[in-house]
């Protein structure tokens, strides 16, 4: 009787804990979603956590409406092996792929906290083949990561590009502007898992992950100015980094990690310099009298793109640092700023104000091509995932400041509303698995 | 009602209400492990009294007439007690860029400095900062509020 008593009340308060924290709204989505059935994944172990991970993958391939999720009472038979596959039960129940799991401890004690292995394999239907079988490892105290590994892998198999569902975001929470607390937090991609990082009676801007994901660099205005910080993630341990006179901003890292890019305005007026990190020396980019702020670096760390007004207004400009040639990008309309490369390396996203009202929009460099992504408006501070399909950025949804999210060709769009009435300044994560 | 159901119901009560930090051994908060830094801020100034106020247009940094008067007689006070020191700190509204506003928000404390130096306010009693757009005297989003939070504040220490 105890043991049914405690059953049902985790089954009650793991339902609850999933529905009540997931709070996105999804705005718009794709037309036409790839269908893949999940097959309650066998457990050998206990049947909450089969729930639990069935629910996260759920939710993780559904988030950007990419797919379909065919929800397991519509199923017209539970194979948990191959063997036990008839194509035809799914073909009629019009699904693209399927996916079968099983799950087992590795441990052979009975603690709670045990490894635990999940092996799958993901079937084409209409081609009645295997696509993949794969086995992934964890804990069943991080259950939630080893759901993200598993939808990483999925996506991987079927949209043909790393999934971002590991992903982290890092983001500045002001919402207690008027008690003088500005804290640097970090959430998963979905909101999830939220941690403060840094908490502080002074603003903090413009935080930025480095290439490998394990510090973080950001704007701390705790000395009565702007000056750089790098920070562990894991152990909290800060270095100052080398402050001029004048603005310390916008720091954003190389892709070996060795370099950060940022602002210095100790020659009166704010231009773009290189910090050795290792070697604790500034080397200036830019030279003019005008502002050059908000830099960023291609993959290959040979180009940076940065905000100048040098024509009398904000555009965007790209660097190339081997001639120190730069080359005006952004010919439309009078503010267009904060510019952030894709991976590819071809594209860039950038804040372009249109009629007063400041949108994201996304250009082709060699073209010139642009298109306007977004339908907000007060938006800024684009942020790019490293698969190159979404963008993140802050803006207003209701009254409150957000972080709001859409996919590169426009189609998705989410918010990302969180308990804090203001969030800002998001800076999405390398792939950190 | 039996124990079960009073049970469930308190658990479904207590969920709601703890916001459900309650995902019991599957969800620790990170894998790997994550410490929080706090952070007391201090600077020499960080007491001091405001002297003037001057506001901006949008996208500027020049000054109204009736501001570079006051800034005037400002300068003129400020001679007559040297032992003064002076912390200028340029502000902007919320629009457009985080960075980009810093650096607006620098031209503007810099435009009041060097009216204040031009009138004989020594350079090496001046500090000037910029806060950008993260320090806004009104926090609304309409056109009185950013017109408020355009600006410069000058202090003395």
């Amino acid at each position: 009787m105890l043991r049914k008593l405690i059953f049902s009340i985790s089954i009650f308060i793991l339902a609850f804990s999933i529905l009540a924290e997931l709070r996105i709204e999804i705005t718009k989505g794709s037309k036409d979603p790839i269908k893949l059935a999940i097959v309650p994944i066998e457990w050998a172990i206990d049947s909450p956590a089969s729930i639990y991970l069935h629910e996260v993958i759920t939710k993780d391939l559904e988030f950007f409406g990419e797919y379909s999720i065919l929800r397991p009472e519509k199923m017209l038979s539970l194979p948990s092996v191959e063997e036990e596959l008839f194509y035809r039960d799914w073909r009629l129940l019009d699904v693209d792929y399927l996916l079968l799991g099983r799950a087992e401890s590795l441990s052979t004690s009975k603690e709670f906290l045990d490894d635990i292995e999940v092996s799958y394999s993901i079937y084409d239907v209409s081609r009645q083949k295997r696509l993949h079988k794969a086995y992934i490892r964890g804990s069943l105290s991080s259950l939630r990561s080893l759901a993200h590994g598993i939808s990483d892998s999925i996506y991987k198999k079927i949209s043909g590009i790393k999934g971002i569902f590991s992903t982290r975001i890092l983001y500045v929470d002001g919402s207690n502007y008027s008690k003088n607390l500005y804290q640097l937090r970090a959430c998963d991609f979905d909101g999830m898992r939220d941690l403060v990082l840094v908490s502080s009676d002074a603003p903090i801007i413009s935080p930025s992950w480095s290439s490998d994901g394990k510090l973080i660099a950001y704007v701390s205005f705790e000395s009565g100015t702007s000056n750089i910080y790098i920070q562990s993630i894991k152990t909290g341990e800060r270095l100052l980094i080398d402050p001029q006179e004048g603005l310390n901003s916008a720091p954003v890292w190389s892709s070996n990690n060795k370099f950060l890019a940022a602002v210095l305005s100790q020659n009166g007026n704010s231009d773009i310099y290189r910090y050795n990190i290792k070697k604790k020396l500034w080397k200036r980019l830019t030279d003019h009298y005008a502002i050059d702020t908000e830099p960023d670096w291609s993959k290959n760390s040979k180009k940076l793109l940065f905000t100048s007004n040098r024509s009398g207004s904000p555009q965007i400009y790209e660097l190339k640092l081997s001639n120190g040639r730069m080359k005006r990008l952004t010919f439309k309309g009078s503010y267009n700023a904060r510019a952030r490369y894709l991976p590819n390396g071809k594209d860039i996203v950038y804040v372009h104000r249109e009629n007063g009202v400041f949108h994201i929009a996304k250009q082709n460099i060699r073209t010139g091509e642009m298109t306007i992504l977004t339908d907000t408006n007060l938006d800024e501070s684009p942020t790019v995932a490293p698969n190159g399909n979404l963008i993140m950025y802050a803006t207003q949804h209701k009254e409150r400041k957000v972080l709001a999210g859409i996919s590169i060709d426009g189609i998705t769009s989410f918010v990302l509303p969180s308990t804090s009435g203001e969030v800002r300044d998001p800076s999405w994560s390398p792939f950190l698995n | 009602m039996n124990i079960l159901q009073v049970i469930f119901f308190s658990s479904v009560l207590i969920c709601s209400v703890i916001g459900c930090s309650v995902g019991p051994a599957y969800e620790t908060a990170s894998d790997s492990s994550v410490s929080a830094t706090t952070i007391n801020s201090s600077y020499e100034g960080s007491t001091s009294k405001s002297q003037g106020i001057y506001l901006f247009d949008y996208d500027s940094s020049a000054l109204n007439t009736t501001s570079s008067n006051e800034i005037k007689v400002l300068a003129q006070e400020l001679n007559s007690n040297s032992s003064l020191r002076l912390r200028i700190e340029g502000h902007c509204d919320e629009r457009g860029t985080r960075e980009y506003n810093l650096a607006l928000g620098e031209r503007r404390a810099q435009t009041v400095r060097d009216l204040l130096i031009i009138n004989g306010v020594a350079s090496k009693r001046i500090t000037t900062v910029s806060y950008g757009e993260e320090k806004p005297i009104n926090t609304d989003s309409n056109n009185n509020a950013w017109a408020e939070n355009r600006r410069v504040e000058v202090k003395a220490f």
